[in-house]
């Protein structure tokens, strides 16, 4: 009890760091690079920065209650494909393409959370396994080609600016952030899974239901990433194999940079946001110095890989 | 006679109960295409299977010391690049360099596993992408020279045998040396109980930082061999390695809580993937089911040894 008290008040503050850590580089880079710190490159980082923070969302909940999730970028192709799929092959209006493509990801999280949940294989293990699977169904549906997207309601939807100047990738960010940050902070849901996170045993004497838990948040995690899917699709006007496959690394790194304990049992969205935004803007700086994709993967590897050694040495100091 | 029978029971018990799974899939591999009993069907076989058995090995040792590493696909993507870029100048020593490098990021990975102590997954995870990532900046097509020499070294069966399973069994002759030896016996006991390999003077951090070291070189030789079967350098043929060597692993009999792994079981783990793949193929399925014949093997394997685990316990 005493520990899981000290990792709530622990949590209040750290969120704040990778804030400033983003107020930083954001000034750094505006005065290093012109052209860059406008209003309009700040829109524009937030809106890629948005794709990448509806995936961690599900990533969050994952880590805070102790598991991890490598299935997510392959269940964002998943869920883009067979929406792609079936609204070209299947002449479905374009809403029942959606909820095929989000039908498709939630079957992987329920997977997943039986796997994992029920049958207590570990996590990282199962959604390794759930990530081959589905990189195996995307091709069988796709056969290996792009699809285009021909619904221009939905594309005009997602990239143009609509009420109060955000598209409806940033609108979609929003409510997903204002409900995870309430869901996490405000509701027994979220206690639970910071339990659950920090001792799965004490869990059970505390009379949950590990085991419902770990399901709901396999599946939540699944709708996160259809939901990217369905908004990377709408961005980008077409479907491919790989499209999502970047999103299962960064999602961690960027769960990671907000402050939640790689060990789960603390963590908060908001400091995903600042993860997702600080890690999207090194991305979108290493870009514009036509560092390779290689390059970029590797540096964003060494990130995660310092800021995992820097938290876990603070916290352990401070204990 | 009854002498004779314990005599077989001695003999049964040191082979892992993964050859029998084993032997029942070469049997059908056997009777669906008998050409695999030829010289050449032997030598192709074993290409395929040593390549997966070394980096099965790579997997288990480091699961004998209750982790993970997530990285090994990355370093035989960064072995086949660096012999692939450094052949044409260094010759037979770019092998060696290439040991050493895939060995120091063995070291790098086991230190911040073992002193930092963030979970090995996580730290595997962040390093492949730092070891993937490079392989990619060194060489983003595949591409190099590689030297007549390393492809007749894997590709050839001048003593019946071919030379790829000669590769595997020099490995394992080393593995069998290694684990009588202190350091050896420490990697079971750590495995085992880390608390009790702690009292008993035992040094947990040596042992997980020699596990990665250990399977960082056994990655590498894996990439080696991949080098001489595709004589060339490319920095994505490495990355179906680490699902298949957790696949092998669970396969071959290891257990996650650590402490319980043969390198027999980690082969017999690899002959099956190995096969069933071939088995795949020969039935006429489409490459495109491979990956889920793979996830789905992966998840059987899991789930089998979770249940096996489990029953032993209760």
């Amino acid at each position: 009890m005493k520990l899981a008290d000290r990792n709530l008040n622990r949590n209040s503050l750290r969120f704040v760091v990778p804030y400033l850590l983003f107020i930083l580089c954001w000034l750094v880079v505006s005065l290093a690079v012109h052209g860059y710190g406008t209003i309009g490159h700040f829109l524009y980082v937030v809106q890629f920065a948005g794709l990448l923070g509806i995936v961690a969302a599900g990533q969050t909940l994952v880590i805070v209650s102790g598991g991890i999730d490598l299935s997510v970028g392959a269940l964002v192709t998943l869920s883009a494909v067979i929406a792609t799929q079936t609204a070209f092959s299947a002449h479905l209006a374009f809403p029942f393409a959606v909820l095929a493509g989000l039908l498709g990801s939630v079957a992987f999280g329920v997977l997943n959370g039986i796997g994992i949940g029920l049958i207590r294989i570990p996590p990282l293990i199962m959604t390794l396994a759930s990530l081959t699977i589905a990189n195996g169904v995307s091709l069988l549906v796709t056969n290996g080609a792009p699809h285009e997207v021909r619904d221009p309601g939905f594309q005009a939807w997602v990239v143009k600016p609509g009420a109060l100047g955000i598209n409806g990738i940033l609108q979609t960010w929003i409510l997903i952030s204002v409900i995870l940050v309430f869901m996490m902070g405000w509701t027994s849901f979220g206690k639970k899974i910071q339990f659950l996170g920090s001792s799965p045993k004490a869990t059970i004497y505390a009379g949950y239901r590990p085991k419902s838990l770990i399901l709901v948040v396999y599946i939540f995690s699944a709708i996160f990433s259809g939901i990217t899917g369905m908004l990377l699709i709408g961005f980008t006007g077409n479907s491919y194999l790989g499209m999502g496959d970047s999103y299962s690394l960064i999602s961690i790194a960027a769960v990671v940079m907000g402050g939640t304990s790689i060990l789960g049992g603390s963590g908060s969205y908001l400091g995903t946001i600042a993860g997702a935004l600080l890690l999207t803007l090194i991305a979108s700086v290493l870009t514009l110095f036509q560092v390779s994709g290689g390059g970029q993967m590797a540096i964003e590897g060494a990130i995660l890989l310092l800021l995992m050694i820097a938290y876990t040495t603070a916290i352990r100091t401070r204990d | 006679m009854m002498k004779a029978h314990s005599a077989f029971r001695k003999m049964a018990s040191r082979i892992p109960l993964a050859f029998v799974p084993a032997a029942i899939v070469l049997c059908i591999n056997i009777v669906l295409n008998p050409h695999i009993l030829s010289l050449r069907g032997i030598n192709n076989l074993s290409l395929q299977i040593v390549t997966i058995a070394l980096a099965v090995m790579a997997q288990t040792l480091v699961v004998l010391v209750r982790e993970l590493d997530m990285s090994v696909g990355a370093v035989v993507c960064l072995t086949t690049v660096l012999v692939g870029s450094t052949m044409g100048t260094l010759h037979i020593f770019s092998l060696v360099l290439v040991l050493v490098i895939a060995a120091a990021f063995g070291l790098f990975s086991g230190l911040i596993v073992a002193y930092v102590k963030i979970p090995g997954i996580v730290v595997t995870l962040a390093t492949s992408m730092i070891i993937g990532g490079l392989a990619l900046v060194i060489m983003p097509q595949p591409g190099g020279t590689v030297e007549e020499f390393l492809g007749r070294l894997v590709n050839d069966q001048p003593l019946l045998l071919p030379n790829s399973f000669l590769i595997l069994l020099v490995v394992m002759m080393v593995w069998k040396y290694f684990k009588n030896t202190k350091f050896g016996s420490a990697l079971f006991a750590v495995g085992g109980n880390p608390f009790s390999a702690y009292a008993s003077g035992l040094s947990v951090e040596g042992a997980k930082i020699a596990a990665y070291v250990g399977s960082a070189l056994l990655a590498a030789v894996a990439g080696i061999v991949v080098c001489g079967k595709t004589m060339t350098g490319d920095a994505t043929i490495g990355n179906p390695y680490t699902l298949s060597s957790i696949a092998g692993t669970v396969l071959g009999g290891a257990s996650f809580m650590g402490g319980v792994a043969t390198m027999k079981g980690a082969v017999a783990g690899a002959l099956i993937i190995g096969v069933l793949v071939n088995i795949l193929f020969f039935l006429g399925l489409s490459s495109h089911y491979q990956n889920i014949a793979e996830g789905i093997i992966l998840l059987a394997a899991v789930v089998i040894s979770v249940f096996a685990n489990r029953d032993g316990k209760d």
